[in-house]
């Protein structure tokens, strides 16, 4: 491809392709000759421009595409439920030497945000189990909804997650640590930035 | 072995609290082509020198007590089985299911 | 209890990275239509852009542990959703290039044909008409914001080669979007 103009855009001698290439290396290392040229700063402009279109066209094929359907989904979230996150078996007290019963890790994580979604305006985030010699400590963090008094919140959220790991598990919990990440707006407002 | 895997199936899956029942082994799936659907056997059945192995992996429900419910599932698998079978059985809860 | 389909991109990547499904499961409904935008600009073909993005979301569970900014989760879907349409594409044809000539004004498809009645819409017929080697450059470079180096690897090509299309592909959009700037 050849610029029309034997001496390059606005007489620098840079084509359109050379000007490309220093839009996609983020205008480093700087050329002085690019950019102090009106003509060659429009044409970056009109560069940068197309490609936020090309960005808004996808938007736009996106919200132009009919509903999906529940046939779309169905093969696809019936696997992803099948694969369980299983993480490390947590053994399960049994008399019976030669029966062994155990609880994944990925079952206590779910347990634990069961717990704490339970709570009235509080969502749970991360959660996990910590453990350093034999002391278990529960870390979540939660997201909670404007209006909702967040210390009483994350103490009841605390005492949730407490009171379902003494029914479903045998582990002796030293700490359950919430922090609260930060506080949610009921809807989710659509494109994030 | 398969009709004895099948049998035990039926008999974990009438169990009080029993949600369902997961593959011991999950498969990494490449695809949404490789899925079939049912042909995993959940319960694993298998012969280990002179006794039997028995494993599987269920999701209970959260009503009950997990412990309870892993420990019902054990006990239900021994008395299925045939009288004097040696036997090692192991139960994993996967899930805890609200 | 909040409702799970309201909340942030962020919070629902951060449990199903913990094996929530169900979050996970929200995050599939609110991003595929986007993820098949992509992928159907990539691959030209609507049937191939719904199993790259069955195949993406399967491939994203199990790879969970990888996404390093939860709040970030839709570039990261983006980017295995671009990987998984450049493998259909490389499996189609052989990585060499061989017909890099538009399109004839008479075999044009509709969106080319139809007159423009906006920049959008302007963009839109000149990305179709692009031949497929420098669409998939410009989309793997404009969307999805790959470096001339990713954008060689997902195509099975070299950076030379990329340069080049890159550079046809915006000298013919930077000529014909001439009249709408």
């Amino acid at each position: 491809m050849t610029d029309p103009s034997a001496n390059g855009i606005g007489g620098t001698g840079y084509t359109l392709e050379q000007l490309g290439e220093y839009l996609d290396a983020g205008r480093q290392p700087a050329v002085p000759a690019i950019d102090d040229s009106a003509e060659c700063q429009a044409v970056l402009a009109s560069l940068e421009r197309v490609g936020s279109l090309s960005r808004e066209l996808v938007t736009r094929d996106a919200a132009e595409i009919p509903a999906l359907d529940e046939s779309w989904f169905g093969s696809l979230l019936g696997a992803i439920t099948r694969e369980v996150k299983a993480g490390r078996d947590i053994p399960l007290a049994s008399s019976d030497p030669r029966t062994h019963l155990s609880i994944t890790e990925g079952a206590i994580r779910e347990v634990v945000r069961a717990a704490g979604d339970s709570v009235e305006g509080v969502l749970v985030g991360r959660c996990g189990l910590h453990e350093t010699d034999g002391a278990v400590r529960v870390e979540l963090s939660i997201s909670v909804l404007l209006g909702t008094p967040v210390r009483q919140a994350a103490e009841a959220v605390r005492q949730a997650v407490y009171s379902e790991l003494l029914k479903h598990t045998e582990l002796a919990i030293d700490a359950v640590d919430v922090t609260v990440l930060d506080v949610h707006i009921v809807a989710w407002e659509g494109e994030q930035p | 072995m398969t009709a004895l895997a099948q049998q035990l199936e039926a008999v974990v899956r009438a169990i009080p609290g029993v949600v369902a029942l997961y593959s011991i082994q999950p498969a990494v799936l490449r695809s949404a082509r490789e899925i079939v659907a049912g042909a995993e056997p959940l319960v694993s059945v298998s012969q280990q020198g002179e006794s039997l192995r028995v494993s599987v992996s269920v999701g209970v429900d959260a009503v009950s007590q997990a412990p309870v419910t892993a420990a019902g599932v054990a006990a239900a698998i021994r008395a299925a089985l045939p009288p004097g079978t040696e036997a090692d059985v192991i139960v994993r809860v996967g899930r805890v299911i609200s | 209890m909040t409702s799970l389909d309201e909340a942030p991109d962020a919070l629902l990547a951060q449990r199903s990275t913990d094996g929530d499904a169900a979050a996970f499961a929200v995050l599939v409904r609110r991003h595929a239509p986007y993820l098949l935008a992509v992928a159907t600009r990539l691959t030209g073909s609507r049937a191939d852009a719904d199993d790259a993005v069955q195949d993406a979301l399967i491939a994203a569970w199990a790879q969970l542990d990888t996404l390093q900014d939860p709040a970030k989760v839709r570039s990261w879907l983006t980017a295995i959703v671009s990987r998984k349409s450049t493998d259909r594409i490389r499996s189609r044809r052989p990585s060499s290039e061989l017909d890099d000539e538009r399109a004839e004004p008479g075999e044009r498809g509709p969106e080319q044909r139809a007159i423009a009645t906006s920049q959008l819409d302007a963009l839109a017929g000149i990305l179709s008409s692009l031949p497929e080697g420098q669409r998939q450059c410009w989309v793997l470079k404009e969307v999805s914001g790959y470096s001339y180096d990713e954008i060689a690897t997902e195509l099975g090509t070299t950076v030379p080669i990329v340069r080049g299309k890159l550079a046809r592909a915006r000298a013919t959009v930077f000529s014909e979007m001439e009249a709408w700037r």
